[in-house]
């Protein structure tokens, strides 16, 4: 279970739980951050490591299929 | 690396260099912890407990900026004390460094 990120209690924050409502056409829509768990936060050195401090925005290029394109 | 009474001076001089980078990089990390938060706070100002971590980080990134400049001179030019002769023109500059 571990090794998926999707069952990590603090990679969930990266799905935002809040739908937006009534979205005009061709507006463009940013979900807003917010830190549920300051635990979650990464310690300095890890973020150094990772270039964020934030778990929901530690996404490595090549991670994901959808947004890569020769990884 | 042999540790104690056996050590040679070269073992020794490489020792301090490291705890040296150890703690310079660690410095690094928590400023760039610090810049995150800064980033997130301008936009979430009352996130109390961002501030609460942004605080404690700048104190944690003073007191060892403190604790490096003690031992191994000024971290900058501008905004740090020196003893004489004037500290800032000592090596090494990072392209004197062997890669560690």
């Amino acid at each position: 279970m571990t090794c998926n990120p999707i069952y990590n209690r603090c990679m969930m924050q990266f799905y935002n739980p809040a739908p937006i409502l009534n979205a005009r056409l061709a507006h463009a829509y940013v979900p807003f951050q917010y830190i549920h768990d300051v635990n979650c936060i990464y310690p300095p050195m890890k973020g150094l490591q990772q270039g964020t401090i934030f778990p929901e925005l530690d996404r490595p290029y090549g991670a994901d299929p959808e947004y890569t394109i020769d990884a | 690396m042999e540790m104690g009474p056996n050590m040679n001076t070269h073992d020794m001089w490489m020792h301090a260099d490291m705890n040296r980078e150890r703690l310079l990089k660690e410095i690094m990390a928590v400023d760039f912890t610090i810049v995150e938060l800064n980033l997130y706070l301008d936009t979430h100002p009352g996130d109390r407990n961002a501030l609460m971590l942004y605080n404690s980080n700048v104190q944690r990134s003073r007191m060892l900026r403190q604790r490096y400049e003690s031992m191994y001179g000024p971290l900058n030019a501008l905004m740090s004390t020196s003893s004489y002769p004037w500290q800032w023109i000592e090596g090494p500059w990072p392209w004197e460094k062997e890669a560690l």
